[in-house]
C-alpha cells in the first residue's frame, strides 16, 4: 500500500486557535490531546450558552419585579415552578380539564399525523415534479396558486368541513407542513448534478429505480431542510388550530389560560411547546441526518 | 452461426453522423460526416484539439445524445438510449455519495437484478484488480481523487454484459504521476478481461501508452482526421524511440489538424483506411 492509497480520515470540524493545551507535543499524546480539546470546546460552548440564557432570565426577572408586573409578566422562577408543577401533575389552580400530558399527547399526535401526511405526499410529489418536466407543467401552477394562502387562513374552512375536531386541526397542520417540504424537495430534485442522473441511466437505472436509488438519496439534504421548516410550521399551526377549533391540546390550554387571566400558565404552556418542538425535531430530523447526510458527508450546494 | 457472425462484426458502426447543438453564439456544427467502425476488443483512443467533437461522439454512443443525422449501430442495432450494455466513465468520477465503494461498483449489476451474491462477488473481484480491496466499505468522500477515479473505472468494468467501455477523459483531472498509475491499473484490468474500449483524451502520451489504434479528429466541424496503428507490445516503454517517434508524429499532425488546408496523411507512416 503506497501513501497514495491511504484513505482520507473524516475531517474534524475546525478547531479555533484560542484554545491552548499544554503538553501535547508528542505523537503519543495525540489522542489525549484531541480528547481534552474536545472537552474544553464543549465546556466553553455550554458556558457561553448558559450565560446567554441566564442573562435573559435576569432581565426578565428585573422587569417583572421592578415594574410590579407579576400578574401579566410572572417571574421566571414562578414560571419554572409552574412547569415543574404541571409536569408533576400538581393540581393547584388547574383549570384545563384532564392533565397536561393529555393535552401534550393530543397536540403531539395531531402534529405528527399532519406532518406525516404532508411528508408522504409532498416528498414523492416534489421528487416527481423536480425531475419530470411534463408533471411540473401540469401541477406547478396549482401549487403556486395555493402557496400564498397562509395556513391559518384555512382554519375557518377546515371548521366548516370537519367541524371542531381533530380532523380540522390536522388539516391545517397538513396545509402548513406541505409547502416547505414540497418546495425544498422539488428544488433539490431539480438541482441534482446532471452527471449523477447520466451515470444512473448509463448503469441501467430507470423509472422507479432511478427515483429510489438516485434521485431520492441525492435529494436527502434538501428534504431534511424542508422537514425542519415544516416541523416548525406544524407546531406553530397546531397551536393556532387548537386555539380556534378544539377543546383539547396545548393550544386550547393557552386560550383557556388567557380567559382565566393566568399569564403564568400561558408562559408555562409556551415553554412546554418549545421543549416538545425541540424534542420532535431532534427525534425526527436529526435522526435522519445522522443516518444519511452526515454519514455520506454531502451537503446542499 | 449468429454468435460467430456477431464476433466478426464491428461492435460500433457509425455512418455519416452529423451533429449540431445550440451554443451561446448560435448553432455549432459538432460533428460532420463521421463514419467509423470499431472492431471487437479493440482499445481505440480518440484524440484531437478541443472542439473536435470527440466527447460528443462518445455521448452519442453512450445514448446520452441523439445525433442530428446519420446512424450509429451498436452490435448492428440502433442506439436508442443509455443502457448497461455499455460501461461509461466520465471526466469526473460521478460516484454516488450515498453508497460505499462496493455499493457503487455493484450499482449497475443491482439495476439489472443480478443475484445479490453474484453481484457482490463480481464487484469485490473487480475492486481487487484495481487495488481498492482495502477500502471497499468506505464512502466516496473518504477516498483520494485518484481512488475515486479507480472506483469509477471499476463501476464500469463490473457490468457483465458491457462489451464496450466508454471513457471520456477519465483521468484528465488527475496529476501526472497519479495518472500514470491509473493508466497502468486500466491496462492491467483490460489485459485481464479484454473488452472494446473507446477512450477519449487530449493527452497524446496517454493515447500512445494505452491504445491499439488512435483516431485523430479535426476540429470545427469535428470530423475524422486520420488513424494511427500502435503495434508496440504492452506494457509500453515511454522512453523507447518507437514510443517517442509516434508521439511526435501525432503531435505534429495534431497541430496541423486545425488548419483545413493541411493534409494529415503522409507517405511514410502506414495508414489504416
Amino acid at each position: 500500500m503506497t501513501t497514495q492509497d491511504a484513505p482520507y480520515l473524516p475531517v474534524r470540524s475546525a478547531i479555533p486557535k484560542t484554545i491552548a493545551i499544554k503538553g501535547a507535543r508528542s505523537a503519543e499524546d495525540f489522542a489525549d490531546y484531541e480528547k481534552t480539546k474536545k472537552r474544553k470546546l464543549m465546556i466553553r460552548k455550554l458556558t457561553r450558552g448558559t450565560i446567554g440564557l441566564v442573562g435573559l432570565l435576569v432581565v426578565w426577572h428585573l422587569m417583572s419585579v421592578a415594574y410590579d408586573l407579576q400578574l401579566i409578566l410572572p417571574t421566571p422562577w414562578a414560571v419554572l415552578r409552574r412547569v415543574g408543577g404541571m409536569l408533576m401533575m400538581d393540581n393547584t389552580r388547574w383549570l384545563y380539564g384532564p392533565n397536561v400530558y393529555t393535552h401534550l399527547a393530543v397536540s403531539f399526535q395531531r402534529a405528527m399525523i399532519g406532518f406525516g401526511l404532508a411528508a408522504v405526499i409532498a416528498i414523492p410529489l416534489g421528487l416527481l415534479i423536480g425531475r419530470v418536466t411534463s408533471m411540473r407543467e401540469f401541477i406547478q401552477p396549482i401549487i403556486t396558486a395555493f402557496y400564498p394562502v397562509p395556513g391559518i387562513a384555512w382554519i375557518p374552512l377546515a371548521i366548516l368541513w370537519f367541524g371542531l375536531s381533530d380532523k380540522a386541526v390536522i388539516f391545517v397542520v397538513f396545509m402548513t407542513a406541505f409547502f416547505p417540504l414540497y418546495y425544498s424537495t422539488e428544488a433539490g430534485a431539480r438541482q441534482i448534478n446532471p452527471i449523477l442522473i447520466d451515470a444512473g441511466s448509463c448503469f441501467g437505472a430507470k423509472g422507479f429505480g432511478m427515483f429510489y436509488y438516485v434521485v431520492l438519496p441525492a435529494t436527502v439534504p434538501h428534504i431534511t431542510t424542508g422537514m425542519r421548516i415544516a416541523l416548525g410550521g406544524a407546531w406553530r399551526m397546531i397551536v393556532a388550530g387548537e386555539m380556534l377549533a378544539s377543546s383539547q391540546g396545548i393550544g386550547y390550554m393557552l386560550m383557556e389560560a388567557r380567559f382565566h387571566f393566568r399569564a403564568v400558565d400561558l408562559m408555562t404552556a409556551m415553554i412546554l411547546i418549545s421543549i416538545i418542538g425541540y424534542l420532535t425535531e431532534l427525534l425526527i430530523v436529526r435522526l435522519i441526518e445522522k443516518r444519511t447526510v452526515e454519514k455520506w458527508e454531502i451537503k446542499t450546494n | 452461426m449468429g454468435a460467430e457472425m456477431s464476433q466478426q462484426n464491428p461492435i460500433i458502426r457509425a455512418e455519416h453522423v452529423d451533429h449540431y447543438y445550440e451554443g451561446q453564439n448560435g448553432w455549432i456544427h459538432a460533428l460532420s460526416d463521421v463514419s467509423l467502425e470499431i472492431p471487437r476488443k479493440e482499445f481505440l483512443c480518440v484524440i484531437g484539439p478541443s472542439g473536435c467533437g470527440k466527447s460528443t461522439f462518445l455521448k452519442i454512443i453512450a445514448g446520452l445524445v441523439q445525433p442530428s443525422s446519420g446512424t450509429v449501430l451498436l452490435n448492428e442495432a440502433p442506439i436508442l438510449g443509455p443502457g448497461p450494455d455499455r460501461g461509461i466513465v466520465f471526466q469526473e468520477p460521478a460516484l454516488f455519495a450515498w453508497r460505499t465503494v462496493l455499493e457503487n461498483v455493484e450499482f449497475g449489476l443491482q439495476m439489472q437484478k443480478i443475484p445479490k451474491a453474484e453481484t457482490r462477488k463480481r464487484a469485490q473481484s473487480i475492486l481487487e484488480i484495481v487495488g481498492l480491496g482495502h477500502v471497499m466499505n468506505l464512502y466516496p468522500y473518504q477516498l483520494s481523487g485518484g481512488m475515486r477515479h479507480r472506483v469509477a473505472v471499476a463501476r464500469a468494468w463490473a457490468l457483465p454484459n458491457a462489451d464496450l467501455l466508454l471513457m471520456d477523459e477519465p483521468f484528465s483531472a488527475i496529476d501526472a504521476i497519479n495518472r500514470m498509475t491509473l493508466q497502468d491499473y486500466l491496462i492491467d484490468t483490460w489485459m485481464q478481461e479484454k473488452r472494446t474500449v473507446l477512450y477519449v483524451t487530449h493527452d497524446i502520451d496517454e493515447a500512445v501508452y494505452l491504445a491499439d489504434r488512435i483516431l485523430l479528429m479535426r476540429p470545427s466541424p469535428g470530423r475524422i482526421g486520420r488513424y494511427f496503428q500502435v503495434d508496440m507490445p504492452r506494457k509500453r516503454d515511454r522512453n523507447s524511440a518507437e514510443f517517442n517517434a509516434l508521439k511526435s508524429l501525432i503531435t505534429e499532425k495534431m497541430h496541423k489538424s486545425a488548419d483545413p488546408s493541411e493534409d494529415l496523411l503522409d507517405a511514410v507512416a502506414e495508414i489504416n483506411q
